[in-house]
């Protein structure tokens, strides 16, 4: 049977229609987005930063966060971005992160400025250094830091990095 | 990566569901005592760390565990304290050694925020249970001192203000130094990356070890005391309550039942620049650390107090000074039955710190033998040890 035959179709609504049968709840159903489900799931739970350390260490893809950076709730947007701009590396990355340059999270600016002014992002620079005064915290900081020390110590060691080269 | 040991503590981390984080029982950290010192060895297995990061993370370690007493150890009952890190990468099979707590390396770019974070069982000892760390390859010298605080047992010491009460750290959720518990909270290395190691995370850090088996100080008679304090730091008017309340009737009844002991200071302080948790005080001022003991002792026999003998000496550094220089006034003891009363203050030269003080607790009755010593902490910590059948307990305590 080959693929796009019509018996094939036929075969693929049959099993379909098997598989609505046993009526599987939909919660149990593999996530469109794993990596995105994953960070709402830990934006809410009880031990977030637990959670989203696990999710980042194993490096995804971050088109896979990008329901979740767009999420109009600030503390899932905050958990993807603190994750995404842990797996950034690229060019194509920042540009899926650089609309969170603008972000009414200082936090969140803080995190992706960071991350890309590390890649060399000029304008993610100034972000970082327009920051340097924020007295807001860093999310699930350990122990507590504001946005403004993180800010600074940010861009002295991206500096320093760079002088390394 | 090694994903074996990855995916297994994956793996452990989703059986657990997050929230009552199992990890396997083992007795990763020891304790050992001679008349030298004492050294506390804590095995960390490591995944993703070069011989130098983890050279470095020594280094960072000892200048402030080690070297944190003004440049020297801190002590204990005289000895002094060494904290050993053993650091081992783990084998390239992913196995990871039960004898050692897991230290996770995150390779993070200059500019990344990584929260570098140590995971424990809640209530167990780092010699009972391995704690798990995810640190960044690139954390500060400080975060690493502090990571390895939680590595020795301790926990973070601040708060979050969490406005709605979800129990979440939310956004806008502010934190702030958990002065309850501390009154030095502000300006401890585990509460604040700008913070210090005091001796109280020492003394702690030890109980957390088992320092109390380990000198055969038996604990089973005198249940740990509350204490509390208030306003921090500043400068006049400072004071800090300490509370030791005593729950259990000992072997010897003739303290049984007797009420809260409860222990006063007080630190009048005419400079700024003075902390509780050290009493320091700026050179070339003039402040007075009052220390006073409030007692409500209810007993069919007489109890005495007396600061006789060294034993009513403070100490300076962690080091006794011979009392004669500091007590301006213990009086003499009171006796009876339900008795109450205050007693002595100490007068405390410019420029010195102070960590801790003894009283020495003695029934001149003669029923129950020649006393004991309480020794407290400028944290807060009271420990007590009495003497053989002294009172209602017996061997060293401390309140936390």
């Amino acid at each position: 049977m080959r693929a796009g035959s019509p018996a094939a179709s036929l075969f693929t609504i049959l099993l379909l229609l098997a598989a609505a049968r046993c009526s599987a709840p939909a919660t149990t159903a593999e996530p469109a987005e794993p990596a995105a489900e994953a960070v709402r799931a830990a934006a809410h739970s009880a031990v977030p930063i637990e959670r989203l350390t696990t999710t980042a260490r194993r490096r995804g893809r971050i088109p896979d966060l990008a329901s979740a950076l767009a999420d109009p709730d600030p503390a899932v947007r905050r958990a993807a971005t603190y994750v995404a701009a842990l797996w950034a590396d690229d060019p194509t990355d920042a540009a899926i992160l650089r609309p969170l340059l603008t972000d009414a999270d200082a936090a969140v600016r803080a995190i992706v400025a960071g991350s890309l002014a590390g890649l060399g992002d000029a304008g993610a620079r100034t972000t970082l250094a327009s920051l340097g005064d924020s007295t807001d915290e860093m999310p699930w900081s350990d122990p507590p830091m504001t946005v403004g020390a993180f800010a600074r110590s940010a861009i002295t060691a991206i500096d320093a990095a760079g002088a390394r080269r | 990566m090694k994903a074996r040991a990855f995916a297994s503590m994956i793996a452990a981390l989703g059986a657990a569901g997050l929230t009552t984080l199992l990890w396997p029982v083992h007795a990763a950290s020891s304790l050992a005592v001679s008349d030298g010192e004492i050294t506390v060895v804590v095995p960390l297995e490591v995944e993703g760390a070069s011989d130098e990061l983890t050279g470095a993370w020594m280094e960072a370690i000892d200048a402030a565990w080690n070297k944190g007493n003004k440049g020297g150890a801190f002590h204990y009952c005289g000895r002094p304290v060494r904290f050993v890190p053993v650091f081992k990468q783990i084998a390239p099979s992913g196995t990871m050694d039960p004898g050692y707590h897991g230290l996770f390396v995150m390779p993070v770019r200059p500019g990344q925020y990584f929260v570098s974070k140590v995971l424990h069982q809640a209530g167990s000892s780092p010699t009972q249970a391995n704690r798990n760390g995810f640190i960044a390859d690139t954390a500060s010298a400080a975060t690493v001192a502090h990571e390895f605080g939680h590595y020795l047992g301790l926990d973070d010491e601040y708060l979050v203000i969490d406005r709605n009460g979800n129990g979440q750290r939310d956004e806008g959720d502010t934190t702030r130094p958990n002065t309850a518990a501390h009154a030095d909270a502000a300006s401890s290395l585990m509460g604040t990356l700008d913070g210090a190691v005091f001796q109280r995370h020492i003394d702690e850090a030890l109980e957390e070890h088992g320092i109390a088996d380990a000198l055969q100080c038996p604990t089973e008679i005198l249940v740990r005391g509350v204490y509390t304090t208030q306003p921090v730091g500043g400068c006049n008017g400072d004071r800090a309550t300490i509370e030791a309340r005593v729950t259990a009737d000992g072997r010897n009844d003739s303290y049984a039942g007797q009420g809260p002991v409860a222990i006063t200071w007080r630190a009048l302080n005419r400079c700024p620049n003075t902390l509780f948790g050290g009493y320091r005080v700026a050179p070339g001022t003039t402040s007075t650390l009052e220390i006073s003991a409030r007692y409500d002792l209810r007993s069919g026999h007489a109890v005495t107090i007396s600061t006789s003998g060294h034993h009513q000496s403070l100490f300076l550094s962690g080091e006794p000074i011979a009392s004669g220089n500091f007590i301006q006034q213990w009086p003499e003891i009171v006796k009876g039955t339900n008795v109450r009363g205050t007693l002595a203050s100490f007068t405390v030269p410019h420029g010195e710190w102070i960590t801790g003080a003894v009283f020495r607790f003695e029934n001149r009755e003669g029923v129950l033998g020649p006393g004991g010593d309480m020794r407290l902490f400028g944290s807060g910590t009271v420990e007590i040890c009495p003497t053989s059948s002294a009172g209602p307990f017996e061997g060293c305590t401390t309140s936390r």
